[in-house]
């Protein structure tokens, strides 16, 4: 295309791979507003209550505007993988489990977010057992655990909790969850009826 | 936090500490238990606190952590009475040089 007026082009107008619109850093002109400086170009980018430290990214063939995060908080991309979003990632949970309780799965909720990776934290008070897991969202559970005799002991299981030859609750990652994780346990031998403590930390 | 109880023997039969309603209801009931023997409660640290009072179980389990922490008093008073009477140690707790 040949040089012309940007007033005296016809609305219709394609423009043609190579035709350029030259750039000025003047910002004079008339109309002020209407004149196409890098200045005018970027007060495009105001969408909205934007404030320092917020980002912009791509959505719908338009720009969007990510509010600046909490301090500390990481960049995520959402649950549905579609946009950006800031979060915390890690969340706690504690829960019980009797360690008479029968074989079953069991879901833990409330981290608010779908984890990539728990580790656990557990023991039943006063006694020897204590393990110490951690899990993935494929089966790798691994952990290592302080046994009745005081040996300690480590296996492919997430929680190994081992109150006798014979006698144990063990759990492994079954699956993760939109807002935790479901546990598989498996009652093994005639248990004492105590309580396990359990803490999971989660990460996203 | 969350707690389920069931209902004919006072246990608790689990707690998490910040699940959504009903994720205890489920979990007791993929354990087999009926839905009119288990309540899911949102309880405060003094609640959880009542129901192990009324848990059988919790309170089997304070017996005999109170029973076994009177044990271990009475080995320790009368091993180191023994240590004294051997003069191994002073009765202030400290040892006795070349008796240790």
């Amino acid at each position: 295309m040949a040089d012309v007026k940007l007033s005296e082009i016809p609305a219709a107008t394609t423009m043609a791979t190579g035709d350029l619109i030259p750039f000025t850093t003047d910002p004079g002109g008339s109309p002020i507003s209407k004149n196409i400086t890098r200045e005018n170009l970027f007060k495009q980018l105001a969408l909205g209550s934007d404030a320092d430290g917020d980002m912009y990214y791509r959505a719908s063939s338009l720009l969007a505007r990510l509010a600046k995060g909490t301090a500390n908080h990481k960049l995520f991309m959402n649950a549905a993988g579609t946009a950006p979003e800031w979060a915390s990632g890690i969340a706690i949970i504690s829960s019980t489990r009797l360690m008479d309780a029968a074989t079953g799965d069991v879901a833990y909720t409330g981290a608010g977010f779908k984890p990539s990776h728990v580790i656990v934290f557990a023991n039943v008070a006063t006694t020897t057992m204590a393990c110490w897991g951690m899990a993935s969202g494929t089966p790798s559970d691994e952990s290592i655990h302080y046994n009745y005799d005081g040996i300690v002991n480590h296996g492919g299981v997430f929680i190994y909790l081992n109150e006798a030859s014979g006698k144990r609750q063990t759990a492994v990652m079954k699956t993760m969850d939109a807002d935790g994780f479901t546990l598989t346990w498996t009652l093994t031998g005639a248990t004492t009826s105590a309580t396990a403590s359990l803490y999971f930390l989660c990460l996203r | 936090m969350r707690i389920c109880i069931h209902k004919t023997t006072r246990r608790i039969l689990e707690l998490q500490s910040a699940a959504t309603p009903g994720t205890l209801i489920r979990n007791a009931l993929n354990a087999g238990f009926k839905e009119t023997d288990i309540e899911e409660r949102e309880v405060d640290r003094a609640g959880y606190d009542a129901a192990r009072a009324e848990d059988p179980v919790v309170a089997a389990e304070a017996e005999r952590i109170a029973v076994g922490e009177l044990i271990q008093a009475k080995i320790r008073e009368q091993a180191i009475a023994a240590l004294i009477a051997e003069g191994k140690i002073t009765a202030d707790g400290k040892t006795v040089k070349g008796k240790s």
